[in-house]
């Protein structure tokens, strides 16, 4: 092939120059320089050929279907520069006014468009604040589960940080939890990052792709897997989807908007697993047929919804 | 790897330097030097079509485009096993090559965004990509 065999010199210089030519900061000088570059010997334009086939190649092999795992997380922690400018891209990054508030009460569900033309679904009883600027956008989980879908913008990374942790995201749609101390982040397209130092510090990236879920308990271990998204995801629409989901945890989804609380009476129920799928806010409807899934009574007792015999 | 082992850091310094160098010549020409949005695509087929136009220069050669216009048949299977290749190689790349290089070619930051998100300057992220692209140009190379 051309540009096969060339000295070492000639692909190193190509390669500097595709860099270049791929830099947000690429300047008229920059092109000009390779113009010349290119002109000055016939080699450089076979390594720049060599060196562009080869970049064209690798974005296609990547984009293929996935032959491998490939671990991003063992990344050498950074010297003590590279520290610092985390530093000032995290604690200090977020160190800002101009946050805007919102906030669910018990049971809604709101809808924020924001202004870079990317959409926060807000669940029952959360808030976030978030900041849109010119220069950034930053969204802070403070307490409950949001989804996004962040529009592209090839200038500005959206930032948004639950528990401590900072995800980073381009174009993509995920939900984020925080809970309680802990965080759980599911991708639904494109891709996040997860910064697995806590509050800026310096720590490796995880990236975590479409239909990947990743959760970080209190202690800070990572686990990640690939659950069915759909039971994840029914409360974008406003329903519940349990698919042999233990009663404890149904129960737990639907006392998130229920007006009525439902209680368990026998804790040997709580494990059972209970299917269907519920408007969230009817909770009587869910404890109506969870109940007859069970084979066991439900009824009112002071506001509530018991389901079982004590 | 390369039919020999280089010492890819020095080379690059040494190819960025050479870079700077051309730049600094390009100002003779009175380039202006204020960022361009133009798509680097856009640049690499002017560049083409200025080739051909200019008969005193040879065209770039065909694989700048994989594929475009040229006529399929064992050509498939060529590009697969270029790909597999190509996929060996990415597996292969150094690890902080690789993690600047993903974040631009696959996932499309933009250098900016990946020292953002890597805390590193953005010169270093440049010299990181042209680091993977030197190693993966050297590793197609052994096709």
């Amino acid at each position: 092939m051309a540009g096969a065999g060339l000295p070492a010199h000639f692909k190193a210089e190509a390669a500097a120059w595709l860099a270049r030519l791929h830099s947000d900061e690429r300047t008229a000088r920059d092109e000009a320089g390779f113009r010349l570059w290119l002109a000055a010997d016939p080699r450089n334009r076979d390594a720049f050929g060599l060196v562009t086939g080869a970049w064209d190649e690798a974005g296609g092999a990547a984009g293929g279907p996935p032959v491998r795992v490939r671990r991003w997380t063992r990344r050498r922690v950074l010297g003590a520069g590279a520290a610092a400018a985390i530093l000032a891209g995290g604690a200090g990054f977020w160190a800002h006014a101009g946050w805007e508030d919102y906030r669910t009460g018990h049971g809604e569900l709101r809808r924020i468009p924001l202004a870079d033309g990317s959409v926060l679904l807000l669940d029952s009883g959360s808030a976030v604040r978030v900041e849109m600027a010119a220069d950034r956008r930053r969204v802070m989980v403070d307490r409950g589960r949001a989804h996004f879908r962040t529009a592209n913008d090839s200038r500005n990374l959206f930032f948004v940080r639950a528990e401590g942790r900072d995800l980073i995201a381009g174009a993509a749609s995920f939900d984020v939890a925080a809970e309680g101390g802990r965080l759980s982040l599911f991708v639904l397209a494109g891709s996040v990052g997860i910064r697995l130092g806590r509050d800026g510090l310096p720590g490796s990236m995880r990236w975590v792709r479409a239909r990947e879920r990743a959760r970080i308990d209190p202690g800070g271990a990572l686990r990640i897997d690939s659950p069915a998204p759909a039971p994840l995801v029914a409360w974008h629409d406003g329903e519940a989807f349990f698919a042999a989901t233990r009663l404890r945890g149904a129960v737990a989804e639907m006392n998130r908007y229920a007006r009525h609380p439902i209680l368990i009476a026998d804790p040997d129920l709580a494990v059972r697993p209970v299917s269907g799928r519920f408007d969230l806010g009817d909770g009587p409807a869910f404890a109506r047929s969870v109940a007859r899934q069970l084979s066991v009574p439900v009824h009112v007792q002071g506001g509530s919804i018991v389901i079982g015999r004590a | 790897m390369a039919p020999k082992r280089m010492p890819a850091e020095r080379l690059l310094k040494a190819a960025f330097a050479r870079l700077e160098a051309y730049r600094v010549k390009a100002a003779a020409h009175a380039a202006a030097d204020y960022p361009v949005r133009m798509p680097v695509h856009s640049l690499q087929g002017e560049m083409r079509r200025d080739l051909h136009e200019r008969e005193s220069v040879r065209p770039l050669p065909d694989m700048l485009r994989l594929g475009e216009g040229v006529p399929l048949r064992d050509e498939i299977a060529e590009t697969h096993r270029r790909l597999e290749r190509m996929r060996a190689g990415l597996a292969k790349l150094p690890r902080r090559n690789a993690e600047a290089f993903r974040l631009h070619r696959i996932e499309g930051m933009s250098y900016r965004q990946i020292g953002h998100t890597l805390g590193i300057p953005t010169r270093t992220v440049e010299r990181q990509v042209a680091g993977a692209a030197l190693f993966l140009a050297s590793w197609s190379e052994g096709c």
